[in-house]
């Protein structure tokens, strides 16, 4: 372990520059204002050209620098930091640095000398020559032969070679979780093994309509989707699943991926009578949401500030978040950038209770008719008590806000009347309780019959919350800094201003434009990030890392990517077969690099060298995510619910995890303890960890243990033979190695269909490493 | 830096066997600081949460000039924003005050038992926070941000130093038994950090304390031996599996974490035990009521019987090893109230609530020094805000988020202090630019436990996060 990460190069903004900040800048920086004997060292300027007594770093013979020399305390010269030794680790962080030659990433350096907060001079030329703002230039890869030069070509730099071909149920096994989530059921198993046709599976699979709930589930991650409000009341979003049900069918229709970004952006703008733009703008409904936040100002511009985010985190591959105070320390992001892409969703609405289609439009309208005299009648009760909910959720509300309350709503700005509608939810939310708010009892009871009546007679329509503009004009958002005010209209981030500037916004009846723009923009086919961010993500999900393996964090301080040439293959390639994800993941399942083995016992300079299998030297082994989980192991049992889509359903059912009710606060234990993704933040990569949790869940929770014994139960049956075949058939779908198999046999041995042995058994390899891991 | 060799340990997933292993055991040595940043002074926190917002003029923070001005109209000299109307008369402490100690600090009655302790206490009382909403508020100081999707303070340190006693969870939670605080067990999650360091729920008044830590009733068709049986099945699989794949650290750690769940088995139902303590000791936590059942309207003796279960099961998880304990005190709001929110009338409900806790807790302190742990555990007592020195409908407090006491006790901490102060009302900081910041306290929680809390981050969304944001200061004053 120490070799691994010893042996790398040591980081220069993560480890170097905050331990020459914590002990050198005070007296030897541009920050500090200070050059102590004549000394900064916030610059490799600074470094060579030294101080007093000459540079400061020696690029021949690095151990006898003047500062190698001074933070080793060796004779001769200043012992520094002069008080106190540094500790050890960052003695040695820093020696290990200046015995590399003190590198210091250009992109790094112009922040250093700036007074804090502001990158001086802007963007440089060096900030725009980052390999990941330069276009997309290579021919085009998009077979797996392709793939497999490539990889074939770093392999044999190292001289390495690929693992033989995995065997063909492992390989099954594999593709089936890869592409649906799900194992192979045994008799997919058996007709594979009778004919074992891999291009066949992989096209069985990827129409499956699985592919969408196991693919989706990858953009629901990066959009932090969950269906309640979280903070402290932790609504539910009755309609919210509509959104994730559009992005399953997206991904089942391989809907090209600009197109995909487009509609969630900006659909109301750009595609206004298709109705899949209300679903698929649920995208600017998921964040969450407080409902007692008397601030409301600040809330929106939270929610405005949030969607930002997630839009870079997801599309841009670039942590925006800390530009929104200052200028990015490291990345080329500027704070007026962050406000200028916050500046595009300036306009948002929150439109709710629409109706999908005109079908349903027409039976809401019908029912206000047959209803009104009856609505009618309940208003006229209600309007008093209304009056006063009003003014008691008024009163609570900060003396700017209460104005806007008060002002007729046309009268408002545009800011002005978000502001409004988002407090005004909390006044409405006060009518909602008037049963249980009016004091009068005679009156409470009237309003609680005359509500339950119109209930029993109002149907679910099928409606959906969804997003649009608060009209044509919107307020530019405001950036205030050193007590100055700014104003600040949409733009594209600066480091990228090669990519055109958003000048071309034109404004709609009831939208402002700028979404669209932005969705134009994200979606050009010469964009430098999105195309390669959405390749590597797919990348990352088929082989268990990406090419780029930070894969949303695409400034100087990810990493760069380990088959470049690869990477911008895969890209053009993407974008001439006109932005499709299926050809793609096709593609990469397709090629000898995934079907090699996983196990590869012999390869132990390889393993030493690349422990992370970056070179793929080997098949991906991963364990099974919380979903795959659950959904295997109902699966296995037989009483997995495979039907797609629709509301949420409790924990209780059966259906595929992905359809279960996604609370923010209190997430399922499984999808929690296997380290599923939490609906708060964007979650590009989930970090699956090993913990005693997992294991209590798995030896004594309810799931595994029902699950086995009605497995056990369907099992034992007359003239069922065969009980261990059949059990790895079901559990892992693929037949048990002679080793698993003595061993299950063994428990079964003496009392052959037991159904309690059977259970046990069949509890045993459900928690096994065998099914939890993927080779 | 450290996390970021934690980081690979922890994936465990690339070849570092033994590593991961270690990683997953996280003994003492093995932990997420190779070695601290400097010398610690403590090493485990007990972290006290009264939900609901626990009102500092009636508790600790003693107001002359509020007793004064009672039932006069109440004037800030600045614009106040209540959360519900709260801006009455001023309203004075509902309990009298007594000096106590040597350092002479005035409690109210109703806290009183913490007079025996008060020396080893330094209090803030010019404590701010930035929202009067529960929830925000609740995230703030568990978590340091106000948005949902960041650790919990246990969660950092976990991250940070590991476990002392592999055989029980580093971050245990015991949430008020009547239910949770708002934003539920979001205050205590990982968020993005490796899951095994979200604080563990335990009930010690339950069977089953851990979830699943016993099979439930579904299991019980396993019958005797059949567990036995199922686990040596299991165990050839994974051994047979692992063999075959030498040097993936996640497959051993996996069959490692059975053994873990093992003794697990045997630890938290031992930690939690009560029946080997001695009757003075069972005594001291007011636990020797002999009472099976309570009153139903809110009262001291049920209040003193919960939270001194929950203190003793501290002090005996401490001892064995757990790295940080969270108390909650209070759920979230409802009727009747079993919170600190009391809008509506400040004796009925503060004065059962904060009795029972300071009993509680008073034992709590003089157990923990009576073992000598006190020496390297840090105590930390808050709420989310404090209460408006100003009445609600007569008898209750609003939200008060812009003053509020904290308090601290144990490893490092200079017994006997205050620090603020308060304004003459305790409405806010006396100095009103330069109130005590969450950040403030969790820093310097930080700097006692060995850790820089600058330095201890984790990249996340592009950024390298850290429990205290951009902000926080040790607070100098506060170390012994």
């Amino acid at each position: 372990m120490a070799i691994a990460t010893l042996a790398a190069p040591v980081d220069f903004g993560r480890e170097v520059l905050p331990l020459l900040r914590e002990h050198c800048f005070k007296c030897h920086s541009h920050e500090a204002g200070k050059s102590k004997g004549g000394l900064v060292v916030d610059s490799p300027g600074g470094l060579s050209k030294g101080g007093d007594n000459g540079a400061a770093t020696d690029s021949g013979k690095p151990e006898n620098g003047l500062l190698m020399r001074a933070i080793r305390r060796q004779a001769g010269v200043e012992a520094m930091p002069p008080a106190n030794p540094l500790p050890p680790r960052a003695l040695a962080i820093l020696e290990r640095w200046l015995m590399e030659g003190a590198p210091w990433p250009k992109s790094v350096a112009a922040t250093t000398t700036a007074k804090s907060g502001t990158r001086s001079g802007g963007i440089t030329e060096a900030d725009r020559a980052w390999w990941a703002f330069q276009p997309v230039k290579i021919k085009a890869i998009s077979s797996p032969s392709g793939i497999d030069s490539e990889i074939s070509k770093a392999l044999a730099s190292k001289g390495w070679t690929r693992a033989p071909k995995a065997d063909d149920s492992e390989w099954l096994r594999r593709v089936s979780f890869d592409l649906t989530g799900l194992p192979p059921s045994p008799a997919e198993a058996r007709e594979f093994a009778a004919n074992p046709d891999r291009a066949a599976a992989v096209d069985r699979l990827l129409s499956s309509p699985h592919f969408g709930e196991k693919w989706g589930r990858f953009w629901l991650d990066l959009v932090r989707y969950a269906e309640s409000d979280g903070y402290r009341a932790d609504d539910y979003r009755p309609t919210a699943w509509r959104y994730r049900d559009w992005v399953v069918s997206a991904f089942n229709r391989d809907m090209p991926y600009d197109r995909f970004l487009r509609l969630q952006i900006a659909g109301d703008e750009l595609e206004p009578d298709n109705p899949e733009s209300l679903l698929a703008l649920g995208y600017l409904r998921l964040g969450t949401y407080e409902f007692n936040q008397r601030d409301a100002f600040t809330q929106w511009n939270a929610i405005l500030e949030d969607i930002t985010d997630v839009t870079a985190d997801a599309a841009l591959g670039l942590g925006l978040a800390c530009a929104r105070c200052h200028d990015h320390k490291y990345d080329p992001l500027l704070q007026r950038d962050y406000h200028a892409l916050k500046s595009f969703f300036s306009g948002l609405a929150w439109i709710d209770e629409v109706p999908l289609d005109a079908a349903a439009a027409s039976r809401i309208a019908a029912w206000r008719k047959e209803t009104a005299s009856q609505r009618e009648n309940l208003d006229k009760i209600e309007a008093a008590h209304r009056k006063t909910a009003l003014r008691d959720a008024r009163a609570l509300f900060p003396p700017e806000i209460q104005k806007l309350l008060d002002a007729p709503r046309e009268a408002l700005g545009p800011f002005q009347k978000q502001v409004r509608d988002l407090a005004y939810r909390q006044v409405l939310l006060e009518y909602d309780r008037l049963e249980s708010k009016v004091k009068e009892v005679k009156e409470r009871e009237e309003i609680k019959k005359l509500r339950l009546e119109l209930k029993a007679v109002t149907p679910e329509f099928a409606t959906v919350s969804t997003a649009g503009d608060i009209g044509s004009r919107v307020d530019d958002p405001v950036l205030s800094k050193r007590g100055k005010s700014e104003a600040v209209p949409p733009g594209f981030p600066s480091v990228l201003d090669g990519m055109g500037v958003a000048t071309e916004i034109r404004a709609r009846a009831n939208s402002s434009g700028r979404r669209a723009a932005l969705a134009a923009w994200l979606t050009r086919p010469d964009h430098p990030l999105v195309p390669r961010v959405v390749v590597n993500r797919v990348w990352q999900r088929v082989f268990g890392r990406g090419i780029v393996a930070t894969t949303s964090d695409w400034g100087t301080l990810g990493e760069k990517p380990s088959h470049p040439a690869l990477l911008d293959g895969l890209t053009r390639g993407f974008i001439d077969g006109g932005m499709r994800i299926k050809p793609l993941v096709r593609a990469m399942v397709l090629s000898e690099t995934y079907g090699q083995a996983s196990l590869r016992p012999d390869a132990r300079e390889m393993r030493e060298a690349d422990s992370e299998n970056a070179f793929l030297w080997r098949g991906p082994r991963r364990r099974l995510e919380a979903e795959e989980v659950r959904d295997a192991i109902l699966a296995s049992s037989g009483n997995l619910d495979r039907s797609i889509g629709g509301p949420a359903a409790g924990d209780d059912k059966m259906r595929r995890t992905i359809y279960l009710k996604a609370m923010r606060n209190t997430r399922e234990p499984l999808l929690a303890a296997f380290d599923a993704a939490d609906g708060l933040q964007s979650t590009p990569q989930r970090l699956p960890t090993v913990t005693v949790t997992q294991t209590l869940l798995m030896r004594n929770g309810k799931l595994t243990a029902q699950q086995a014994a009605e497995m056990a139960k369907s099992m034992v049956k007359p003239g069922a033979g065969g009980a261990v075949d059949e059990l790895f058939l079901r559990v892992l779908g693929r037949p048990g190695r002679p080793e698993e198999s003595s061993a299950v046999e063994n428990a079964l041995a003496g009392a052959p269909g037991n159904e309690a042995r059977i259970a046990d058994a069949a509890h045993a390899l459900m928690e096994s490493n065998a099914f939890l891991y993927l080779d | 830096m450290f996390p970021t060799r934690r980081r690979m340990l922890e994936q465990a997933g690339h070849g570092f066997g033994a590593m991961a292993l270690a990683a997953l055991m996280d003994s003492e040595c093995g932990a997420g600081v190779s070695a601290p940043h400097h010398a610690p002074r403590a090493k485990r926190v007990v972290h006290l949460f009264m939900a609901g917002g626990a009102s500092q003029v009636d508790l600790f923070d003693h107001k002359p000039e509020l007793i004064k001005r009672d039932g006069q109209p109440s004037d800030f000299g600045e614009k106040v924003e209540a959360f519900q109307n709260g801006l009455g008369p001023w309203l004075r402490p509902q309990w009298a005050f007594k000096a106590h100690g040597q350092c002479g600090k005035m409690l109210s009655e109703t806290v009183a038992p913490l007079g025996a302790v008060v020396d080893d206490i330094a209090f803030i009382h010019n404590m701010s926070g930035k929202t009067g909403i529960h929830s925000q508020a609740t995230y703030l100081q568990s978590t340091g941000f106000q948005n949902p999707g960041f650790p919990g303070m246990g969660a950092w340190v976990s991250y940070g130093l590991g476990s002392l006693n592999s055989n029980l969870p580093a971050f245990v939670v015991m949430p008020d038994h009547r239910g949770y605080a708002s934003n539920g067990p979001k205050n205590w999650d990982s968020a993005f950090l490796p899951a095994q360091h979200q604080g563990t729920i335990l009930k010690p008044e339950s069977k089953n304390p851990i979830t699943d830590l016993f099979p439930g009733k579904y299991g019980d068709f396993l019958g005797g031996g059949a567990d036995a049986a199922g686990l040596g099945t299991l165990s050839r699989l994974n051994m047979s599996h692992a063999a075959e794949r030498p040097g993936d650290g996640r497959l051993e750690a996996r069959i490692a974490s059975y053994e873990l769940a093992a003794r697990m088995q045997l630890a938290a139902p031992e930690a939690l035990d009560f029946s080997r303590e001695t009757p003075e000791v069972l005594r001291l936590y007011g636990l020797d009521h002999g009472r099976a059942s309570f009153d139903r309207e809110i009262n001291a003796l049920e209040e003193t019987d919960a939270m001194g279960r929950k203190c003793l099961a501290a002090r005996r998880l401490l001892e064995r090893g757990v790295r940080f304990v969270q108390i909650w005190s209070g759920n979230d709001n409802g009727f009747p109230r079993r919170n600190w929110d009391s809008h509506e009338d400040i004796r009925r409900d503060h004065g059962p609530l904060a009795l029972g806790m300071a009993n509680a807790v008073a034992a709590l302190l003089v157990d923990l020094k009576r073992t000598g742990l006190l020496d390297d555990t840090i105590v930390i007592w808050t709420t989310e805000f404090g209460r408006m020195p100003s009445s609600q409908g007569g008898k209750g407090r609003d939200h008060n988020p812009h003053g509020f006491t904290t308090w601290l006790a144990g490893g490092g901490i200079k017994g006997g202090i205050t620090l603020g102060p308060s304004d003459d009302f305790g409405f806010r900081s006396a100095d009103k630019g330069r109130p005590t910041l969450v950040y403030d306290v969790h820093a310097t929680v930080l700097h006692l436990l060995g850790i820089n809390h600058e330095r201890l981050t984790v990249r996340s969304g592009g950024a390298d996060r850290r429990l205290t944001d951009v902000h926080g200061h040790v607070i100098e004053e506060l170390l012994a």
